[in-house]
């Protein structure tokens, strides 16, 4: 007798559903066609991603192609054939994320492993650009994270000076910054380039905000750049004696704090759409 | 007994399986025959003091 109950209860409830469902399509014919549609949600392009085609644009103007490669990478390309020594700290595992089932590969910590990629795969004349995903390991703060993401250009020809790599970079800053930008090239170091300079730009003193990014001094550290080591061309299969070349690279998020104003790097990885929306407008 | 009780649960029994819902009104009819406080299947859990103690058993499993 309850199987009597639960049976009467189970048409009941099916034909619930169908009745409601009869009357949603009875009243189908009660729509207005005339009626502006549901607005469409769009998405926005992450401010990584439009700084990255925003710079990939201004070298793509001057002949340089767009070039990507794999985030694992082994010793070789990411420390070895840069000419990075047996025993520089960045090698070390508090520096670099090494693959817990193979010790001989990493998570790239540089996009300049597609340079030697490329290198060893062409000859020059080369103009490449190299934007992707690299990682370290540090102490996640709003000024640095774990992965980041960096833009690397290559050069690399007959006769290939210092003097075009500076006018390279001015063109650059000039593209990214306005006409008016002036840039200066600092002494630096790197192991894959000799001699090695860091590039700034003039950002001014106006505000306290300008203060605090430029730390007092006006001037906005954008890139380090460098001509490229003979022993780097000469692991990767090029003459050197031939050829000399220049590289430089940036981090894309450093760029994008200065151009929308962001003050923690780590809004960029937490996917908060409050945050990606406000990038709709953009390109 | 004007008519045993295995009869009667298989006269309801056929009637909810034929019993055509087309509309809110037959629903609310449906409801009310077989679901609502006065439902005809209410009386037969009256009558169940009647069977034969052999035969409960199998009534339950209706």
């Amino acid at each position: 007798m309850n199987a009597l109950k639960v049976l009467a209860e189970e048409k009941f409830d099916l034909s619930k559903s169908n009745v409601a469902d009869g009357e949603k399509s009875a009243g189908a014919g009660d729509i207005d066609l005339t009626a502006p549609a549901e607005p469409f949600q769009l998405g926005s392009r992450h401010p990584v991603s439009i700084v990255i085609q925003k710079i990939s644009q201004i070298f793509e103007r001057i002949g340089y192609t767009v070039v990507e490669d794999k985030e694992i990478e082994n010793e070789w390309y990411n420390f070895t054939a840069l000419n990075t020594p047996e025993d520089h700290p960045a090698r070390d595992m508090t520096d670099t994320y090494y693959l817990a089932r193979d010790l001989t590969h990493m998570l790239r910590s540089q996009t300049s492993t597609v340079q030697i990629h490329t290198m060893e795969q062409k000859q020059p004349p080369i103009r490449i650009i190299s934007p992707g995903r690299v990682y370290r390991n540090e102490t996640i703060s709003a000024r640095s994270h774990c992965q980041f993401h960096q833009i690397e250009g290559l050069y690399i020809d007959e006769g290939v000076s210092f003097a075009d790599l500076k006018q390279t970079l001015l063109y650059f800053a000039k593209e990214m910054f306005g006409e008016d930008a002036r840039i200066r090239l600092r002494p630096s170091f790197f192991p894959f380039t000799e001699p090695s300079a860091e590039m700034d730009v003039y950002w001014g003193l106006k505000t306290e905000s300008d203060h605090r990014i430029t730390k007092g001094t006006g001037w906005l550290e954008v890139m380090g750049c460098g001509m490229v080591d003979p022993a780097v061309l000469d692991n990767c299969g090029i003459d050197s004696n031939k050829y000399s070349g220049f590289a430089f690279g940036m981090g894309i998020e450093r760029q994008a704090m200065h151009l929308y104003k962001i003050n923690d790097i780590r809004y960029y990885f937490e996917n908060d759409l409050r945050f990606l929306k406000q990038f709709s407008s953009s390109f | 007994m004007a008519q045993d009780i295995f009869e009667q649960i298989d006269q309801i029994k056929d009637e909810i399986n034929q019993y055509a819902v087309g509309s809110a009104e037959s629903l609310e009819a449906f409801r009310i025959r077989f679901l609502g406080t006065k439902n005809i299947i209410k009386p037969l859990f009256a009558l169940m003091g009647q069977v034969e103690a052999e035969r409960k058993k199998n009534l339950g499993k209706l």
